[in-house]
């Protein structure tokens, strides 16, 4: 039986924000700081060949912190990748060619990256948080992962508060 | 490349990342990533054959 304290409080299984911090720098590095080791894999391969992508096609790369409202609004999506877009960009100079055949098509890879990344961010905060945006086509079905944190859920909330005090 | 096949691997990569991000299972993230591949393909190519409706006529002249 749940202890009163448990239900009260939600307690977060690793700092949630430094979580979100290392998803952000690098894709999928919240997701294996949170033992998500396949998923981490396929996440920073999505996000990194969507980036290579759009550079092979000489991509536009936005970099624009006033004007267009649309262009700040690319800005932001493409840094949504953080450290390889940042790489790219300050550390190649990276900003695509204008002439190139692929630069609104490459443009279009580059900002999806970040943005796939976003997503991500997003998906660690709740991982971090014991939710999970990942269901099953069928509900009814009975999951080793769910009867795994039935068991654990039925255990009280000890090791929960224990890696909140180790985060903190 | 063509932009067909970019066309195609950009919804390769994106049907790949939502599959694994929104299901759990193995057998589900295969439904979700041909659901999604296709409905993108797919909806391309249909979209691409509406155009042929609405043709874009000579091109306007450079002011």
């Amino acid at each position: 039986m749940k202890s009163k304290s448990a239900q009260s409080v939600e307690l977060p299984l690793a700092n949630p924000w430094l979580t979100m911090g290392l998803a952000w720098l690098v894709p999928g590095l919240g997701h294996l700081r949170l033992g998500r080791g396949a998923r981490a894999a396929l996440f920073f391969a999505c996000c990194l060949s969507m980036l290579v992508i759009g550079c092979l096609l000489e991509g536009r790369m936005p970099w624009a912190f006033s004007g267009s409202p649309l262009e700040r609004l690319a800005t932001f999506g493409g840094l949504g990748l953080g450290l390889p877009y940042l790489i790219a960009r300050l550390g190649f100079d990276y900003s695509g060619d204008v002439t190139a055949p692929g630069y609104e098509y490459g443009g279009a890879f580059i900002v999806t990256a970040g943005l796939m990344n976003l997503l991500l961010v997003l998906d660690v905060w709740d991982l971090c948080w014991g939710k999970e945006l990942a269901v099953d086509d069928e509900p009814s079905a009975t999951t080793d992962r769910d009867e795994a944190s039935e068991s654990e859920a039925d255990d009280d909330s000890g090791a929960n508060s224990g890696a909140k005090e180790a985060s903190a | 490349m063509s932009h067909v096949l970019l066309m195609s691997l950009y919804a390769f990569i994106v049907s790949v990342f939502f599959a694994a991000l929104s299901r759990r299972r193995r057998a589900d993230q295969i439904r979700l990533f041909w659901t999604l591949f296709g409905a993108l393909v797919g909806g391309a190519i249909a979209l691409a054959w509406l155009m042929y409706f609405f043709p874009s006529g000579p091109p306007a002249p450079i002011p």
